[in-house]
């Protein structure tokens, strides 16, 4: 007891040593070692756990294999991941009591011990604070490091390694969206102007030629129309006279005769001649109408000609400026991608060289509780046990 | 060229200036080649009438007419003169008719032109208006 007061740190270095060995057979049937709990942990002061003192290394591989640690890397698991994957096999994550090992006590240099050697010398605590400072920082580097790990292996596993990609994507498909109704709208536009004009120009087409047709046909071209030369009838002014002397001249009726044969004849070609200029001024007519109607009939599909160009190269060129812009979506998600393919693949490659599996195996999942047999199951079970 | 309705105007109202003058003057021709014809015929007239008498008498003096006389001479020259004045009196009268008959020709024929230009007038007039649709179009389709 007095030795104990003496060096308190040595008494409780002791006690705990004691239950490093085992004092009885260990109970295997569970999964969980009592038997051989950890004795204490190593705790630096800045309270990191830096390894569990167990019993043995044999002891330990099969624990782990009991509880199937060795199943799954707990390395890749993030701290809350990992406790809830030990405490489902049945691991005591509690944290241990910080004990509080008394090494200049158990090696009898404490400064009031009665091992003699008057304790540690200031050097050797100044040396021992700085082993423990490495220590603690190392544990918190590694500790640091880790969660550096879990954080990359996260991204990976949860995709948030992509950033604000997707953000960006959903932003492209926006814009092209956007742009397509664009597009969509001002082809609509094109078509509605091109059928608008058309139908004015068709309008105004039809009415031109309608006109002209109207005008044709009130006024046609028939200036030669009854023109007939007048022929005088040649008369006998003397007959009178001879008649009161008795005379009788045939010859007189004879030459009236054959003046009017010739005032026929005369006028005869004169009206021949007056029909032709009226039939040739008739066809003239006949022809220039039908030139009209033939003129209106082109003039039409001429317009149904350019409408019809119009509207392909409408088309064309809503499908080229469709094609462009789906390139251009294309490319700009393709570019989204491949940055964040990049940052995957960045992140993989610091995984690997720091020597941590990018891929770690996922936690087994929980098995699934069997479906309740149902009452007739369970009757034709039995009858199938008992042969009936 | 858009369609412009005065330069239509100006076209037909040169056509009919076209036709104006011509048919005019041959209004006017007509008339002074008839009233000349009609003298001249006038003037043929009064020389057969103021010679038949002549032509009588001096079958009268040679004996050749008299009141139970009526020789053979006599009436074949009485014949001949009034056939003679029935072929210069027709002569005359048909170049008068086809005097008019030509000037009515070509009066025809001014009216014909004008009718013609009228037709041309109205065919370029919808020739026009077609192509200034058909660039109405082209501009509404951004063409």
């Amino acid at each position: 007891m007095a030795e104990n007061q003496r060096t308190p740190g040595r008494s409780a270095y002791k006690a705990n040593r004691i239950k490093v060995f085992p004092t009885s057979v260990p109970d295997r049937s569970t999964n969980v070692d009592e038997g051989f709990v950890p004795v204490g942990r190593v705790v630096d002061p800045t309270g990191t756990q830096i390894s569990d003192f167990r019993r043995g290394t044999a002891d330990r591989s099969e624990k782990y294999t009991n509880v199937g640690l060795y199943g799954a890397d707990i390395s890749a698991m993030n701290p809350a991941q990992r406790t809830a994957y030990l405490q489902s096999r049945g691991i005591d994550t509690t944290p241990a009591q910080n004990v509080n090992i008394d090494i200049a006590g158990a090696l009898g240099l404490g400064g009031g011990g009665s091992g003699g050697g008057g304790g540690l010398s200031a050097s050797d605590k100044l040396a021992l604070q700085k082993w423990q400072y490495e220590k603690a920082q190392d544990a918190e580097e590694k500790a640091r490091q880790q969660r550096s790990y879990d954080l990359m292996i996260q991204q990976l596993q949860d995709g948030s390694y992509r950033g604000d990609v997707d953000a960006a994507l959903a932003r492209i498909g926006k814009m092209d969206a956007a742009s397509k109704t664009g597009i969509e709208s001002i082809y609509g536009n094109v078509l509605k102007n091109i059928g608008a004009g058309y139908d004015t120009a068709s309008g105004l087409t039809t009415g031109a030629y309608n006109a002209l047709t109207d005008y044709l046909n009130r006024n046609p071209n028939n200036a030669f129309a009854g023109l007939t030369q007048q022929v005088t009838a040649p008369q006998d002014q003397m007959a009178q006279m001879l008649g009161a002397y008795g005379v009788s001249a045939p010859e007189v009726a004879a030459q009236i005769q054959a003046e009017q044969l010739a005032g026929q004849q005369s006028a005869g070609a004169f009206n021949t001649l007056a029909d032709f200029l009226g039939s040739a001024s008739r066809q003239a007519d006949l022809s220039r109408l039908a030139e009209a109607q033939a003129a209106a009939a082109f003039a039409g599909t001429q317009l149904g000609q350019e409408r019809a160009a119009y509207q392909s190269q409408a088309a064309r060129s809503r499908q080229d400026a469709l094609t462009a812009l789906a390139e251009r979506t294309a490319q700009a998600q393709f570019d989204q991608e491949q940055a964040a393919e990049a940052q995957r693949q960045a992140i993989i490659n610091a995984l690997i060289a720091a020597g941590v599996n990018p891929n770690p195996p996922k936690a087994p999942a929980a098995p699934v509780a069997p479906t309740p047999l149902t009452r007739d199951q369970v009757a034709a079970f039995q009858r199938e046990r008992l042969g009936l | 060229m858009a369609y412009d309705a005065s330069v239509f105007e100006a076209r037909r109202r040169a056509a009919m200036q076209n036709i104006a003058a011509p048919s005019a003057m041959n209004v006017y021709d007509q008339f002074i080649s008839q009233q000349r014809g009609q003298r001249n015929l006038s003037e043929l007239q009064r020389q057969y009438n103021e010679g038949a008498p002549k032509v009588v008498s001096s079958y009268g003096r040679r004996g050749l007419l008299a009141p139970s006389v009526r020789s053979g001479a006599f009436r074949k020259a009485m014949a001949e003169y009034s056939r003679k004045r029935v072929q210069d009196t027709a002569e005359l009268q048909r170049e008068l008719d086809m005097s008019a008959a030509a000037s009515e020709l070509q009066n025809r024929q001014l009216r014909s032109q004008y009718a013609q230009d009228l037709q041309d007038l109205e065919t370029d007039k919808a020739r026009q208006i077609r192509e200034d649709a058909l660039a109405l179009l082209r501009l509404r389709a951004g063409a």
